[in-house]
């Protein structure tokens, strides 16, 4: 009983790190990505400084947009890290003040990717419009 | 039973399986990840014949059982090669192939004999509960490789993101089975471990390696140092 045991606890702990390292790829990724004018308009964001807490917001924005180049893959991932950060903040609230504050950048990278992918929608979206709609005889 | 939710999981990953493999044919690539791709037809192939096992002699049956578990033993094995396939993308230009050659080999061999020793002296009780074990253990050594894989890529400041993303994406399938084979031998009555979680971990290899073939560039680079600073912090 102890060799599975150890297993899964390394297991669990191998699992997070690559987890969180592979998330935090894309939202570095996504932090790379300038926001057009017309996305920073629709909502609300200046700069890079966007809060965690808005990520719903931005995937209730993004869900009214039709899926653009197999992007639905990442945000799911996305959604996923943003709710461990969720879970991480309340775990470690309390004890690990740095936690917090990693979790708090994190989430705001998470809300930041959001906009980029509203941003691509919204641009994919009227690409469509333009093509099928006003080419139109 | 099994129930739609299953036979879609079923039909989504031997797609995605096929996907990857006519994909890297398409863009000449099949050479380039031979063994992600010969691994990827063989686990399609795998997953085909389940379901014949299970029209066939019913999700219960022995048959279905034996047939699950060692071949799965075997496509782990297989697996590896495919680790060693990345090892050899990543040691390439250090033109250290035939070390990593002659270490996969050391590996397979080793994992053979050791195998053999086990299966040798539990053959009088070659229970589900010893293929369960032999699977965990299989997998854990999987991740184990993964990991070191993945520090020499941490190391080495690569920066190829496709082969970043392929190599995390592997690390998190091997942890996540080997985590789901501990829970399984900690609590045999756990049934989510064992009808819920291998189907949905068995996805996400193929779905994360199509994406990553599809989407990320061959020629994109990442700064790894970027990431190593921000774990360091």
């Amino acid at each position: 009983m102890i060799l599975p045991a150890i297993i899964l606890v390394i297991s669990l702990a191998l699992l997070l790190n690559f987890f969180v390292t592979y998330c935090r790829l894309q939202v570095a990724a996504g932090r790379r990505v300038e926001l057009s004018e017309a996305a920073r308009e629709a909502t609300g964001i200046e700069g890079q400084g966007v809060s965690g807490d808005e990520f719903l917001r931005l995937r209730r924005l993004v869900d009214l947009c039709p899926e653009t180049d197999g992007d639905g893959y990442k945000l799911g991932l996305i959604r996923a890290y943003h709710a461990f950060l969720g879970v991480v903040r309340v775990l470690c609230g309390p004890v690990m003040p740095a936690a917090i504050a990693w979790a708090a950048s994190e989430r705001s990278g998470c809300s930041y990717y959001a906009a980029v992918a509203l941003d691509a929608r919204i641009a994919h979206t009227r690409q469509i419009f333009e093509r099928d709609f006003l080419a139109m005889p | 039973m099994l129930g739609p939710v299953d036979y879609a999981i079923w039909i989504l990953s031997v797609g995605l399986e096929v996907f990857v493999v006519a994909y890297s044919l398409a863009h000449k690539q099949f050479i380039r990840y031979l063994t992600l791709n010969i691994y990827m037809l063989a686990d399609a192939i795998w997953t085909i014949l389940c379901y014949y096992f299970v029209a066939h002699y019913g999700l219960t049956s022995m048959q279905y059982r034996y047939f699950y578990y060692y071949c799965d033993a075997l496509l782990t094995i297989l697996l590896y090669f495919s680790v060693f396939g990345l090892y050899q993308h990543v040691f390439g230009e250090m033109h250290a192939n035939k070390y990593v050659r002659g270490a996969s080999l050391m590996l397979l061999l080793s994992t053979g004999c050791v195998s053999f020793l086990i299966v040798h002296q539990s053959q009088d009780h070659l229970t589900s509960r010893f293929v369960i074990q032999l699977s965990q253990n299989l997998y854990f050594v999987g991740l184990v490789l993964t990991y070191i894989l993945w520090g020499a890529i941490m190391k080495l400041r690569e920066t190829r993101s496709r082969l970043i993303h392929l190599v995390l994406a592997l690390g998190i399938y091997f942890s996540a089975y080997s985590a789901t084979y501990a829970l399984r031998n900690l609590f045999p009555d756990f049934a989510m471990a064992r009808t819920v979680l291998p189907p949905l971990v068995g996805t996400w290899l193929p779905m994360a390696w199509a994406y990553t073939l599809w989407k990320v560039p061959e020629e994109a680079r990442l700064a790894t140092a970027q990431l190593a600073a921000s774990h360091a912090r």
